[in-house]
């Protein structure tokens, strides 16, 4: 019965990301091919696939953070500090929704703020933070009586010894050279192409460096922003000094596929008719890897 | 003094700085001498007597690392002969002492310096970008470690970096003889360490799709480097034909074939089993941990308290990149950022990961990749960016203060059981004040001292420093315990300091411990034990 209401979740968790990021798309990139694109990518994504049968519960965050990438892409549009309220809302409330979100929402609202702060000024990044602040109280409240659950999430992240270090101490304690040296290794990691391009489809192989390529051409905010969640995504596991763990680093799988969808749009569009031979070639690896992975499977 | 040439006068000056820096306490530091250094050293001291290596082959063209207190013994190790020759020739004028050995390979070092800044001198406009060239280079960690060791790691950088400039100056002036210059460089650096056995042949592909790049069609243009390639790799095909053993034992050494296999096909290469997990292994060899914090995985390439490069390369290799990236049209560009991204791919091939020595082809690359990467925040409108160039460019000689300080002291202590955990000059010194005083029949050492076949070779190097040729003659590796009561009575055997052997040898009651040697930590080393009851 149980396994019954997980897969439920798993594939409600499903469609939802799947309905957001082809809106997403199609609103970024102003195309609906792109957004079915998109679409089918986050269906045929080998993590998500797995995690929506195994562990839904893991792939939670992803539509908190979906929702805030429509709401800042729409405040990018339009200017509307509501989109932005949104925006924070769903970060707020993403903070509940999975570990790593602890860790990578008020990163995303950081990155917002300054993103806000640059185009609508300070009204634009009070709506978010009063947003962010809102959602988040109840969290802050019950942290404030039960202090020690502090300790203990600190504690589980391996950042610094929190039952006798406070936190100025932690941090200087977090930044020795050893430290930092291990922890960048392990964000090192987290984009090496044998450990990425199996959480991610094969073809994002060819689409995603396109995709960079694309956007660091155009530079918007936006762009900048899901380059940015792009390199940040293994941030909460960097933290927990965990290598190779995909449920940590499950937030990529957006950012990576909307860059991807920029990539294939670009080798369309270009001039030369190898690099958009590629594309399709590229386009038609994906539901032959999936093929593949169901004949091994068998 | 004219204005054109202070840009020398500069470059000299550089020169004599890293000498002085490179020439120091080389004897000291590292301490002992590596299993690598004594093989170096013995062969080339052979060399030098007689024109003979070991095995008493006339100027070999590869060298078998047999050990040489075991007659008719056989392996699978071959050498490159470059550092051999070099080392031989200084044995011509010098003594054999840690300091005369390691001094070829010290020399490559101030020749590198002094390469990347004539190099850099071609590659940009000003003469301050070529002095921050040489000075990156010189005080890059893993260039500074490896010129102090005499071991040839070092040996393919001039090469690179010569073989760099004659492609730039074609660049500059389309005569097709330095592209033959650039393959006989080439050529000549193959036999310079195993790893351009992958990077020299790839070096003339690159060669020849940069100029096929730059709208070179002539025939001659693209077989000029072909032909110097060739020319000293002919010497290479004929040695192979008269001793094949050399190529299979290499290929198998390095798991490139398998001697076992179908038709002896590789095992390493990247077949679809495991160039998946070499691509892993590239990627590790651009980890900004291992470039610029950690360095090497082996204690003996790194201090893994710094990385390959200074900790400003990590702000100037980015931005170097992305200048390089938005220059792409030109083809100095193209060549330098090929040569940035396929200096792992030796590394890559033998699947060893974070291995510097493997890797040094980096150098060269990435010191321009620096320097382009100043000048571009140094050109930059705003104040900031320039600002950040100059500290950064400070904070180079301080780094390099940082770490020097740290090779000096902890890192000394940090690695000596790397080099030689037998202290065995130590027991040398010891072994032969014993001789003197009075005569030792025979020197025994035991076989758990023979890891990697070096035992053997440590004892030479001591013997040979030590102008003790006589007590070479007299020492043997111990066959066991049971071999104890027929011994020599005053013969000396050598223990490990953990050796299995020893306490059996002991409770025989037909020997005793003469001397304790310790580490530096205060750890047993080795037990010095005397024959005889």
């Amino acid at each position: 019965m149980l396994g019954d209401h997980s897969q439920l979740a798993g594939a409600a968790l499903v469609l939802a990301d799947m309905g957001l990021i082809g809106v997403a798309a199609a609103r970024q990139w102003s195309s609906f091919g792109l957004g079915l694109l998109a679409a089918a990518l986050i269906a045929l994504t080998p993590a998500h696939f797995m995690y929506a049968h195994s562990a839904p519960q893991a792939l939670a965050i992803l539509p908190f953070v979906l929702f805030w990438l429509l709401a800042v892409a729409a405040f990018e549009r339009r200017g509307q500090l509501l989109a932005l309220l949104v925006g924070g809302l769903a970060l707020g409330i993403g903070c509940y929704s999975a570990r790593p979100a602890i860790v990578l929402m008020p990163l995303y609202l950081a990155m917002t703020i300054a993103l806000a702060g640059w185009r609508g000024g300070h009204r634009a990044w009070a709506t978010i933070v009063f947003a962010f602040v809102l959602s988040t109280l109840p969290a802050l409240i019950w942290l404030a009586w039960h202090p020690d659950m502090y300790a203990t999430y600190i504690n589980r992240y391996g950042l610094y010894d929190a039952s006798h270090l406070n936190p100025l101490q932690g941090a200087k304690d977090f930044l020795n050279y050893n430290n930092v040296q291990e922890r960048i290794s392990i964000y090192w990691d987290y984009f090496d192409p044998v450990y990425i391009f199996g959480v991610l489809p094969v073809a994002l192989a060819l689409f995603l460096p396109a995709g960079v390529y694309q956007l660091l051409k155009r530079r918007t905010p936006m762009d900048i922003l899901l380059i940015a969640g792009l390199l940040t995504s293994p941030v909460a596991a960097v933290l927990a000094n965990e290598r190779y763990i995909v449920r940590r680093q499950l937030v990529i799988i957006p950012f990576a596929i909307l860059i991807a969808v920029a990539g294939v749009d670009g080798l369309l569009r270009n001039r030369s008719l190898v690099w958009r031979a590629v594309a399709v070639a590229g386009l038609l690896a994906i539901p032959l890897e999936v093929i593949l992975s169901a004949f091994s499977a068998l | 003094m004219t204005m054109r040439s202070r840009p020398w006068l500069l470059c000299a000056l550089i020169a004599v700085l890293t000498a002085t820096l490179y020439f120091r306490a080389l004897d000291e530091i590292p301490p002992h001498v590596s299993g690598d250094e004594v093989k170096f050293a013995t062969q080339a001291a052979a060399l030098a007597s007689s024109g003979r290596d070991l095995n008493g082959q006339r100027l070999p063209l590869f060298l078998t690392m047999t050990d040489p207190l075991i007659s008719n013994n056989s392996t699978n190790v071959w050498f490159q002969p470059m550092l051999f020759y070099l080392i031989a020739l200084t044995l011509k004028v010098a003594p054999l002492t840690e300091w005369s050995i390691r001094l070829p390979s010290a020399l490559i070092g101030v020749l590198d310096v002094v390469l990347v800044f004539v190099l850099a001198r071609r590659l940009f406009a000003k003469v301050w970008q070529a002095a921050l060239a040489a000075t990156l280079l010189a005080l890059a960690p893993a260039h500074f470690i490896m010129s102090r060791v005499a071991a040839d790691y070092i040996c393919s950088v001039p090469f690179t970096l010569a073989w760099l400039l004659c492609l730039v100056t074609f660049f500059q002036r389309r005569d097709v003889r330095l592209l033959f210059v650039a393959g006989l460089l080439l050529g000549a650096g193959f036999y310079s360490y195993i790893a351009a056995w992958v990077m020299m042949p790839l070096y003339v592909l690159l060669t020849v799709a940069v100029i096929w790049m730059a709208g070179e069609r002539r025939i001659a243009a693209i077989l000029a480097p072909v032909a110097g390639f060739a020319l000293p790799l002919s010497l290479f095909v004929l040695w192979s034909i008269n001793h094949p053993a050399m190529l299979h034992d290499t290929l198998a050494r390095y798991a490139l074939i398998d001697p076992q296999g179908p038709f002896g096909l590789s095992a390493g290469l990247p077949r679809s089993s495991n160039a998946v997990s070499r691509l892993s292994v590239y990627w590790d060899y651009f980890n900004p941990a291992y470039l610029f914090l950690a360095g090497g995985a082996n204690l003996m390439d790194s201090t893994r308290r710094a990385g390959l490069f200074l900790l400003p390369a990590m702000a100037f290799v980015p931005c170097g990149v992305v200048a390089l990236w938005t220059r792409r049209s030109e083809i100095s560009s193209r060549l330098i950022l090929l040569g940035f991204v396929t200096a792992p791919v030796a590394a890559t091939l033998l699947n060893e990961r974070y291995c510097a020595d493997r890797e040094l082809f980096v150098l060269p690359f990435a010191t321009v990749i620096c320097v382009e990467g100043a000048a571009s925040l140094m050109a930059d409108r705003r104040t900031a960016a320039r600002a950040l160039a100059m500290a950064l460019c400070l904070a180079v000689p301080l780094h390099f203060a940082v770490f020097y300080r740290d090779y000096t002291t902890d890192y000394r202590a940090r690695v000596v059981g790397w080099f030689d955990p037998f202290e065995t000059s130590q027991v040398a010194e010891y072994v032969v004040s014993r001789d003197s005083a009075e005569p030792v029949p025979a020197v025994y050492l035991s076989t758990n001292m023979e890891y990697m076949n070096v035992g053997g070779y440590r004892w030479r190097f001591q013997m040979l420093k030590h102008s003790r040729l006589d007590l070479w003659a007299r020492t043997r590796y111990f066959a066991g315990p049971d071999s104890v009561s027929q011994l020599p009575a005053g013969s000396v055997i050598v223990f490990g300091g953990k050796d299995p052997l020893l306490e059996p040898s002991l409770e025989t009651g037909q020997s005793r411990i003469a001397k304790i040697v310790t580490d530096p930590s205060g750890g047993r080393a080795v037990v010095i034990v005397r024959a005889g009851p």
